[in-house]
């Protein structure tokens, strides 16, 4: 699967690179445009962005001579899109991504304690494949040491 | 003289000594325990250390540089798992010998030559800042400029498979830096309408989310990919006889670690590679054949990485531009101490240089005995799932980069930038260079608008003055050939010129 959906992947991932040099590089015309000198501070940001750009075409030339083709073949379109979201972010990135924004999303409502309490022994537990135990006596005791050296050493205004 | 006697304060001040042993301490176990890196742990701790003062804040940074760049060995040499990039050439005899049941001098090698590197570099150190601060003082702002992008080009250069993607996180890093408000004119740049985007993007949460976020994300993809097996070993004891026998080739190699480490960008990876093939070279009759244990494949990747950590320094403390990653990490805590380094610091703060060479020297110290000790500990620690230890890490990643501005908002960048590092590694794009152009933004752009300011606001003249002095006409150049090198007829070229030599 993982080779399957390479090509796909790969130029997903150079075609976003180069939108987003794009965009950059009319955002960097725009700034300068706004004050148009050799010194204005579109000067750089417009020459960064146009090197971007110049540099995304590259990778995709260099990306076309060097992906092998022919081993992509799909029955459908929508199944090799999906497969290759579930190549490059697999379920235990995706869950722990989806954690991390409930985390602290979580922490800045019901305070970084609980927060992070929940936030451990959830993932550790998801991770380790259902060793609960461990987790929860590793979370108790890492949430205890996280807020004696941040919240009482350094001082941190902890949510 | 001044920085003879700052040199001497990490001596003596309890509290710094008692920061570098735990860093060195801090350091030999991340950097052992494979998945996690010395710059991740260095990102981690700039959070920590925000609101110190920059000498205890330097001394706990120093230590877990040198530390981390020990610890590799130990995973290399008892697991066959490089703890970091720069233990990869450890494996290639170290665990042959462990195999034997040799692990002990395999790793009383390890620990003695990381050593003895790390304070041969330390000597190269006082005597080369100086003597580069002196000759960095002729640099005119362009020279900076270029500088920068001879920097930029050489990391591209050297990390990752492709050069185009290497450059391109490079710049895409420039550009990210000059995302907020522009000191000169107070326009704002990349902001659209964003209040928080007027100060920049804070660069510790974008260190913190492409170094130890994405590093954490990739672990949890590859989980129990690789099984982890045990060696079981004695005390360890160094042998004098086989330190003089060796001290040779350590002097040669940690020489080459010392360069290669004050290159920018480089580091203890490239060092220790080059070191290996040198020995490899230049060793005629191993008493075992390199591969199958042969110490003087110890000695020489472990004398040079660890000589590269005090190398890397160099630019760092002359220049202002990071040897390496975990430099760059160690100039953003720098700046955010309000001390500016470059060939001025030396007369401005002299106390930094002596900081930094001290307190290298105490942490090379403390380090010949944490190294000795605590290898059953070792092995416990390197049993901890992954499971457990990655929750870990975010959990820190997300309150570190909470706790600079007591902000969510950046923890919801900081974790942006943690997917978009672990798309980056996925594809080859190196995420190193693109932190190290975030860091080098400022430094780039002040001295390019300085420069056209000194040219009139021509760029043409900008062009002419490059030419009109001899430094910059040789950085020039050596940014053409950097770029030259890297395209298709450059390679023809070059081909070429092998063939004839052969």
């Amino acid at each position: 699967m993982e080779k399957r959906t390479f090509p796909m992947r790969e130029y997903a991932i150079l075609f976003f690179m180069t939108a987003v040099s794009v965009f950059s590089l009319l955002e960097s015309i725009r700034i300068l445009s706004l004050n148009f000198k050799a010194n204005s501070p579109g000067t750089l940001p417009t020459f960064l962005s146009i090197l971007l750009v110049i540099l995304s075409v590259i990778m995709i030339w260099e990306a076309r001579k060097t992906i092998p083709r022919g081993n992509e073949k799909f029955d459908k379109k929508s199944q090799a899109v999906w497969e290759s979201i579930k190549v490059e972010v697999p379920k235990d990135v995706t869950f722990m991504l989806a954690a991390i924004i409930v985390y602290a999303f979580a922490m800045a409502k019901i305070g970084f304690e609980i927060a992070t309490a929940i936030f451990s022994v959830g993932t550790m537990t998801y991770l380790t494949k259902g060793k609960w135990r461990i987790s929860l006596i590793t979370s108790i005791v890492s949430v205890g040491i996280i807020y004696i050296i941040f919240g009482m050493v350094f001082k941190v205004v902890l949510p | 003289m001044e920085v003879l006697s700052n040199m001497l304060v990490p001596f003596q001040d309890p509290k710094l000594l008692l920061l570098i042993c735990v860093g060195v301490f801090l350091g030999i176990y991340v950097g052992a325990i494979p998945g996690l890196s010395t710059t991740m742990a260095v990102s981690l701790l700039i959070s920590f250390t925000y609101a110190w003062e920059v000498l205890p804040a330097l001394a706990l940074m120093l230590g877990v540089h040198v530390g981390g760049c020990y610890g590799g060995s130990r995973s290399a040499i008892l697991l066959n798992i490089p703890g970091t990039p720069a233990a990869l050439p450890t494996t290639f005899d170290g665990y042959p010998l462990a195999k034997k049941g040799k692990a002990a001098t395999a790793l009383t090698v390890t620990v003695v030559q990381s050593v003895i590197g790390g304070l041969l570099g330390c000597l190269v150190l006082i005597f080369a800042t100086p003597l580069v601060s002196k000759f960095a003082l002729q640099f005119a702002p362009r020279d900076y400029f270029l500088l920068g992008l001879a920097g930029l080009l050489l990391v591209g250069g050297l990390s990752g498979k492709s050069f185009a993607k290497s450059v391109f996180c490079g710049v895409l890093g420039l550009l990210v830096g000059t995302f907020g408000m522009d000191t000169a004119t107070g326009m704002g740049r990349f902001t659209f309408g964003s209040l928080y985007l007027m100060s920049g993007i804070n660069y510790i949460v974008a260190m913190i989310g492409l170094f130890g976020l994405s590093e954490a994300l990739i672990q949890i993809r590859d989980i129990g990919a690789v099984p982890i097996i045990q060696q079981k070993i004695g005390k360890l004891m160094p042998k004098w006889k086989d330190v003089v026998k060796y001290f040779p080739l350590t002097i040669q190699t940690s020489l080459i670690g010392v360069v290669v480490g004050a290159l920018p960008g480089t580091g203890g990876d490239i060092a220790a590679l080059f070191a290996y093939d040198y020995a490899k070279r230049t060793v005629k009759n191993p008493e075992v054949p390199f591969g199958e244990g042969a110490i003087e494949g110890l000695v020489a990747p472990e004398s040079a990485n660890n000589a590269a950590v005090p190398g890397a320094y160099i630019p760092l403390l002359t220049l202002g531009i990071p040897g390496d990653t975990v430099t760059a990490i160690v100039i953003g805590s720098l700046y955010i101490h309000g001390i500016n380094p470059g060939p001025t610091l030396m007369t401005e703060e002299p106390s930094i240089l002596g900081i930094i060479v001290g307190g290298m020297l105490v942490a090379n110290i403390v380090l010949l005995f944490l190294g000795m000790t605590g290898i059953r500990a070792f092995a416990k620690i390197a049993e901890i799932p992954k499971g457990i230890l990655m929750p870990l890490i975010i959990i820190l990643s997300v309150v570190g980069s909470y706790s600079i501005n007591n902000s969510i908002i950046d923890v919801y960048w900081m974790l942006g930038f943690g997917v978009l590092g672990y798309l980056m590694r996925r594809h080859d794009f190196p995420v190193g260079p693109m932190v190290l152009g975030i860091i080098l933004s400022s430094l780039i752009e002040k001295n390019l608008r300085r420069s056209i300011s000194l040219s009139e606001g021509n760029v043409f003249n900008f062009f002419l003055q490059i030419f009109s002095s001899p430094l910059s006409t040789v950085l020039f150049v050596a940014i053409v050939l950097m770029v030259f090198v890297q395209t298709r007829p450059g390679k023809y070229v070059l081909g070429k010129m092998k063939q004839r030599k052969k």
